[in-house]
């Protein structure tokens, strides 16, 4: 029933073969059946570029990574969840060391949500199993819960909670170590960098995040019975440069005119790097160096998939299971350039006084502002600005994010005033698409497109 | 005149005190709830601190819909809404705004005052665990607020002068203290209401007025006995805003009085004491931080919900009702599995109330409050 689904997904015949009874018994436990492929199949082949072999490989590390994750305790592999933002040099580290880690959350939302569309019931499990409902809680969580809750996520040996950007997310460890008895190692940290204070670095936010991370470390190897050593934790901090480092010339390449790849087909890439886990680790490489030779060459034949000179719109993220909003978007004559979550901060402010992998790390956050403060994330979005030079710029506001949504009307008026673009604050969800439809969205998105084209008319005049 | 009479009478006045200590050049300091915000350094810096925490009213939020988006804490949204509004002078008056930042809903009220209005806001952090790491973080922050205060009232803050202020705030929470236990008694001398009032007068009111208020009150309240409630009721949840007494109301038209408050601004704000033994901003940081009982944003926050039902116990309550502000999730997963643990613990069911400070709640809150009494019969 999946065979075309996952060639679609680049799996080859050879791997088909070989995975097909964990395959089997994976799709059985997230209750896949014939109609979820055949839907699955029909959304991949609507929204991607499957003609590219890099969307394929990046589908299929996705897909990996949910059998990986839902077969781990049953293979006797130690299983480890992460919130979000990850700490992804020891992410990879863990998956170096032979668990699976990763943030769970994520791991649905591009499979079960953006390729079978089936988060609802694991959304509705959630609600009812002390999850907040509808936009009362993120839906990153909510995921995480329901996934539990309803088995298709095993109970992991350890939960990794980052408390670095959200309440939510800590919080809901908390309720799955009080109800379910996981044990939660949780790394603290508070945004309370003042208006005035970015970019300089808070050695008291880093030195803090640093020790309880290094705690961590060793409580997961007490809880986990692996070791982490230097060298381990040294090889999963490259190897997660590496990823990030690997995707800048995929991020130079997307912002050309025509621009050459939708985000739709770049979403996925830019989770790898976000969220990494274990198939990131030992593919993710390879696919983002082929889909960048394979974005090279359009480049290279002027084909993009808009037409040139299309109106270009800003943006900070994309959802991630919702391919309908962003190529509805598409629709509408608007070339989506970013996302700016993704692009590494100027080089002058990369120069660091830090030395372990842990203070890097928290330094590296806080490098962007978004997990700084308000006002720098309103400073690098509007730096990001300066750099696309977009028409407009478009929020994608999601509702009940408690750390990004409460100040969302203060980031429109923001970079309204000082860059003095339009800009479109779109209410939606990255994760859960019961509570907009990008259909319902489309006449604002016309109203601006149509606000953004007589701008740029007037300016010719 | 009692001393209720007076202390009512003192707040009264009390915006006018402002106006003119402000025009005489005292600094107004406004803080956010949550109880990070230690008076103490405030006033010896001679400065007024005034704690920002009134709600319960729905206009300040649709009001705040303008500069915040809606999904998030209703007490937090009013905080922008009262400033805008212009009508409660205590907004208006405040030179600076201290937001001891707990989580994203403080952290909006920070970023709100920070861009929409052109009152300096001093922002510190709260770490969510208590260990030694978070404790020296705490210190930290409030180091710094101690500079912050002394740069904005040109007033060095001696240590003399802290001690002085340490010991009238804990004379302030003693004082409170004794009167809230004093509900212990089958026949209660003081209502929920009442009480919840007089606790949320010390965060406004002259603290050598309300200090003399509440040694006369608790002389008049020694020997009262109060009607014996229906049921005795334990309240907690996420805010207790000044003017919030909705709650309180619906619980009395039963016949049945709220004991005790589990809240930052209800048992939290008063029953822990600064030990000035020590190094004066330790002592400070041992009370505030490490010593007073977690909230509900807290990492784990077991100890809080343990905390409830010890004190369930201790009141002697025959129901608990959790009351808090829509959207307020950390309080939302965490009325999830209290029931369990409460009952596990007491035998006591809970009731949960979730509210928007909207008129329209009334009704279905009263006819949930009115079902749950009955059936603790």
């Amino acid at each position: 029933m999946y065979t075309e689904l996952l060639k679609l997904c680049g799996f080859e015949d050879v791997e088909l073969e070989r995975e097909r009874s964990r395959i089997d018994k994976a799709f059985k436990i997230l209750e896949i059946d014939a109609e979820d492929c055949k839907r699955a199949e029909d959304r991949v082949k609507k929204y991607f570029s499957v003609e590219l072999l890099g969307i394929r490989k990046v589908l299929g590390i996705w897909m990996k990574d949910l059998i990986d994750m839902v077969l781990a305790k049953e293979e006797g592999k130690k299983l480890v969840y992460t919130g979000v933002p990850p700490p992804g040099g020891l992410c990879l580290s863990l998956n170096l060391a032979g668990a699976w880690c990763g943030v769970l959350d994520y791991t649905l939302g591009l499979t079960m949500g953006l390729v079978f569309d089936k988060l609802g019931p694991i959304l509705e499990a959630a609600e009812e199993h002390g999850g907040p409902p509808g936009v009362a809680m993120c839906s990153f969580h909510q995921a995480r819960l329901g996934a539990i809750v309803k088995g298709i996520a095993p109970l992991p040996d350890a939960a990794l909670s980052p408390g670095f950007f959200c309440d939510q997310s800590p919080k809901v460890w908390d309720l799955i170590q009080e109800v379910y008895g996981v044990p939660v190692m949780h790394v603290d940290n508070c945004i309370d960098s003042g208006w005035d204070e970015w970019p300089e670095i808070p050695e008291r936010r880093v030195r803090l995040y640093a020790a309880d991370m290094r705690e961590t470390k060793d409580d997961l190897e007490r809880v986990l019975g692996v070791e982490l050593s230097e060298d381990i934790l040294m090889a999963g901090w490259r190897a997660f440069m590496d990823l990030r480092l690997s995707v800048q010339r995929m991020i130079e390449l997307a912002k050309v005119d025509p621009i050459p790849i939708s985000q739709v087909d770049l979403n996925p890439f830019w989770r790898l790097v976000s969220v990494p886990g274990g198939r990131a680790l030992r593919e993710g490489k390879e696919a983002i160096d082929i889909l960048t030779k394979e974005i090279e060459k359009r480049v290279a034949e002027g084909k993009g998939v808009m037409e040139k000179g299309s109106l270009r719109v800003g943006c900070y993220a994309t959802p991630v299971s919702d391919p309908a909003l962003t190529r509805m978007l598409e629709e509408c004559g608007l070339a989506l350039v970013g996302p700016l979550a993704y692009y590494l901060p100027p080089l002058q402010r990369m120069e660091s006084k830090y030395t372990t992998p842990e203070e890097q790390t928290v330094e590296g956050l806080l490098r962007r502002g978004v997990f700084y403060s308000t006002s720098a994330f309103i400073s690098d979005t509007n730096e990001g600005v300066k750099l696309l030079k977009p028409d407009g710029f478009m929020w994608f506001y999601q509702y009940a994010c408690r750390a990004s949504c409460p100040q969302m009307l203060i980031y429109k008026k923001a970079t309204e005033d000082e860059m003095g673009i339009p800009v479109l604050s779109l209410e939606a969800d990255l994760f859960d698409t019961r509570s907009y439809s990008a259909e319902a969205l489309r006449t604002r998105v016309e109203t601006f497109a149509d606000l953004l084209r007589e701008r740029r008319a007037a300016k010719r005049v | 005149m009692g001393a209720m009479a007076k202390l009512s009478e003192h707040l009264r006045g009390r915006m006018v005190d402002l106006r003119r200590a402000k025009d005489e050049g005292k600094k107004i300091i406004g803080y956010t709830p949550g109880g990070y915000f230690p008076e103490e350094l405030a006033l010896a810096a001679g400065a007024v601190p005034v704690g920002l925490l009134r709600g319960g009213e729905h206009e300040p939020v649709l009001m705040a819909g303008a500069y915040m988006t809606r999904w998030f804490d209703t007490f937090a949204r009013a905080q922008i809404g009262y400033r805008v509004l212009k009508e409660d002078a205590a907004y208006q008056l405040i030179d600076l705004i201290v937001v001891p930042v707990t989580n994203n809903h403080m952290r909006a009220i920070a970023d709100a005052w920070d861009f929409y209005t052109d009152v300096d806001v001093f922002r510190f952090g709260v770490p969510h665990r208590k260990n030694d790491r978070s404790f020296e973080y705490y210190l930290g922050g409030i180091k710094s607020l101690r500079q912050k205060l002394e740069s904005l009232t040109g007033a060095k803050i001696e240590d003399s002068k802290l001690k002085e202020m340490i010991e009238l705030c804990n004379r302030e929470r003693r004082l409170l203290e004794e009167i809230s236990v004093m509900r212990k008694s089958d026949h209660p001398p003081i209502s929920g209401r009442d009480f919840a009032r007089l606790n949320h007068a010390s965060f406004l009111a002259d603290k050598k007025v309300m200090v003399e208020a509440l040694e006369s009150l608790r002389d008049e309240l020694k020997d009262k006995k109060g009607e014996k409630p229906r049921a005795r009721i334990l309240l907690t949840g996420s805010t207790m805003a000044f003017g919030d007494y909705k709650i309180y109301d619906l619980i009395e038209e039963t016949g049945s009085d709220v004991v005790v408050e589990e809240f930052a601004e209800g048992i939290r704000h008063y029953w822990w004491r600064v030990e000035p033994d020590t190094d004066l901003m330790s002592a400070l940081a041992d009370r505030y931080f490490r010593k007073r009982v977690c909230a509900g944003w807290f990492r784990p926050g077991r100890e809080r919900l343990d905390y409830n039902c010890q004190l369930a116990k201790d009141f002697k309550v025959d129901g608990v009702v959790w009351y808090q502000c829509m959207y307020h999730d950390c309080y939302d997963m965490e009325s999830y599995y209290f029931p369990n643990i409460l009952k596990e613990q007491t035998g006591l069911s809970m009731l949960k109330i979730a509210t928007d400070y909207d008129a329209s709640e009334t009704g279905p809150f009263r006819t949930r409050v009115e079902t749950f009494v009955e059936m603790l019969r």
